[in-house]
């Protein structure tokens, strides 16, 4: 029995999660019959893709965190959390220890609702459970209890199913694809965003189209990753009143920072990626002789140019709201190009310029106030594993479904008298029973125009 | 060999999805392609050298290459009808 524990004390404390999860990758993979080649390769894959993530964070954080000091005087206020975008924040995750239970907890959800008809959603974005895995781990620092994490977790993966079964007809309108939609959890804000865009699109003159014709065409090139960082790291630099000379030297050394951000993200999906299409074609095979949508995540959407018209005209605001917002904490850099929230307020006011402005200004200050508070808990996990620099915290000004993530990671801290959080999660409820009704109602009339 | 270009938002998720699959479904048929992510900004430089576009988004101009369809792979639907437009531009 003290061989059995002590192994197991071995495995989970003294091994670093770092070897931890690539051997549980390597086992995983003999599970799903890859050679022992292929499943060591991908295992040490991870191993790598953690160490790169650590060395790419830490370089940007090097970079941002003095400038970050030095804009005090300008801006007024300290940043204290580096933005590293969704890369880094996916990546951090992966290092708790539990991170992969949420591959069976997502499929078995799944099937569960789908044989008991409450979905017609088959979510074969298996990549994305890390998202799930955020919230959980989030939730289980904050009670101190597992069972609230994966309670959490599981309610989120019930609205992404209830939504995307929502949503479908929105999506096949936009994207011109059948038979799929977008169950992911970054349009969980649309249960704050389309209760008010119901009440803007009233007026009149917010109802006017706006078309501002080949941004995106002209502007495109600011979208290439170093282009953005480089223009993003010359205005820090003046704001820190560096001298001209340095300030170009610290757009380099951002748009640097913002290119190898994704390749480094893009390690983890290759290595993960044996394990999450494994799982996809099991589900997608047991679910087979009825008809189902297929959930995947948003890039379809991407062709529609009032998405990166309103990123591009919503950076200042961004970065306005950011400095005078008191609460907030975080500078936006690799996440100030704000896709998923552009995205939700496009699928909201079908494309209206003026509205998606709007909705995307209103919706920025949640980003910011969730940012702030997942910073210090999320990257406490980083520097346990030894991903982030100690001390140095990170977070993304872009993360996914804002609203749900700090209401309901906080919800049980009514086990402990306080209800503000079960408030809240009615109000945030509210508006998702509203949101889903709208969009099926939406949907019903598409497809009633397709006849 | 053979270069393909998937694109998506980062060129992280969906394109190594999709990058992936493809690989794995050539591999079965005995052909091999090199299938690379690009994010959706940097199409057109990543397409200067290669055969082959796998859309997830229809473009909006002519690139030149042939494409196919890249969403068949994710939703399994007309998926061997794509595969084999690759497997032609692979076989020319």
């Amino acid at each position: 029995m003290e061989i059995i524990t002590n192994v197991f004390n071995f495995v989970l404390n003294d091994l670093g999660s770092t070897v931890f999860i690539p051997v549980l990758m390597i086992l995983l993979g003999k599970l799903f019959k890859m050679k022992w080649g292929e499943a060591i390769s991908s295992g040490l894959l991870l191993g790598v893709a953690f160490a790169a993530v650590s060395l790419v964070s830490g370089y940007m954080g090097d970079i941002i965190c003095p400038l970050a000091k030095d804009m005090a005087g300008t801006v007024g206020k300290e940043f204290t959390i580096v933005d590293g975008g969704w890369s880094v924040l996916a990546s951090v995750t992966w290092t708790w220890k539990f991170a992969f239970i949420m591959f069976p907890i997502q499929i078995l959800v799944n099937f569960i609702m789908l044989m008991t008809k409450k979905t017609d959603t088959l979510n074969v974005d298996l990549w994305n459970v890390w998202g799930k895995a955020f919230v959980a781990y989030l939730t289980i620092q904050i009670t101190g209890q597992f069972w609230c994490g994966i309670v959490i977790a599981v309610i989120q993966m019930v609205m992404e199913l209830i939504l995307g079964d929502a949503m479908r007809g929105r999506v096949q309108e936009t994207t011109g694809v059948e038979g799929i939609t977008i169950p992911h959890r970054h349009m969980l804000l649309c249960s704050l965003l389309y209760p008010v865009d119901y009440v803007i699109r009233k007026a009149p003159f917010l109802n006017k189209e706006l078309t501002i014709d080949n941004l995106k065409a002209k502007m495109g090139f600011l979208f290439d990753k170093h282009v953005f960082g480089f223009v993003i790291g010359f205005v820090f630099g003046l704001l820190a009143k560096q001298p001209i000379a340095s300030c170009f030297t610290i757009g380099v050394k951002c748009g640097c920072a913002l290119l190898l951000l994704p390749k480094v993200a893009g390690l983890f999906m290759e290595a993960l990626n044996p394990i999450a299409e494994a799982a996809s074609s099991f589900m997608k095979a047991k679910a087979g002789g009825r008809e189902i949508y297929i959930g995947l995540d948003n890039p379809m959407l991407l062709g529609n140019s009032e998405i990166w018209t309103t990123v591009i005209l919503c950076i200042p605001a961004t970065l306005l709201l950011a400095m005078v917002l008191p609460f907030n904490k975080i500078l936006p850099f690799a996440a100030l190009d704000n896709l998923t929230l552009a995205v939700c307020c496009f699928m909201i006011t079908r494309g209206n310029l003026l509205r998606m402005i709007i909705l995307y200004i209103i919706g920025t200050p949640v980003y910011l106030a969730a940012a702030t508070f997942v910073g210090p808990i999320i990257s406490q996990l980083g520097w346990e594993n030894g991903i982030f620099e100690a001390g140095q915290m990170y977070a993304s000004a872009g993360m996914d479904c804002p609203g749900f993530t700090l209401i309901f990671t906080n919800l049980f801290q009514f086990l402990n008298g306080n209800f503000i959080y079960l408030g809240l999660a009615a109000v945030f409820v509210a508006g998702y029973i509203f949101t889903v009704k709208q969009f099926k109602k939406d949907g019903e009339e598409y497809f009633a125009s397709l006849k | 060999m053979k270069k393909l270009i998937v694109a998506c938002n980062a060129g992280v998720a969906t394109s190594n999805t999709i990058a992936y699959k493809v690989k794995k479904l050539l591999k079965e048929k005995g052909h091999e392609a090199q299938i690379e992510a690009v994010d959706i900004t940097s199409v057109e430089r990543a397409l200067k050298d290669a055969d082959m576009y796998i859309c997830i988004i229809k473009p909006d101009k002519d690139y030149g290459v042939p494409i196919c369809n890249g969403m068949a792979f994710l939703t399994g639907i007309n998926m061997d009808k794509e595969l084999q437009k690759i497997i032609e531009v692979l076989e020319n």
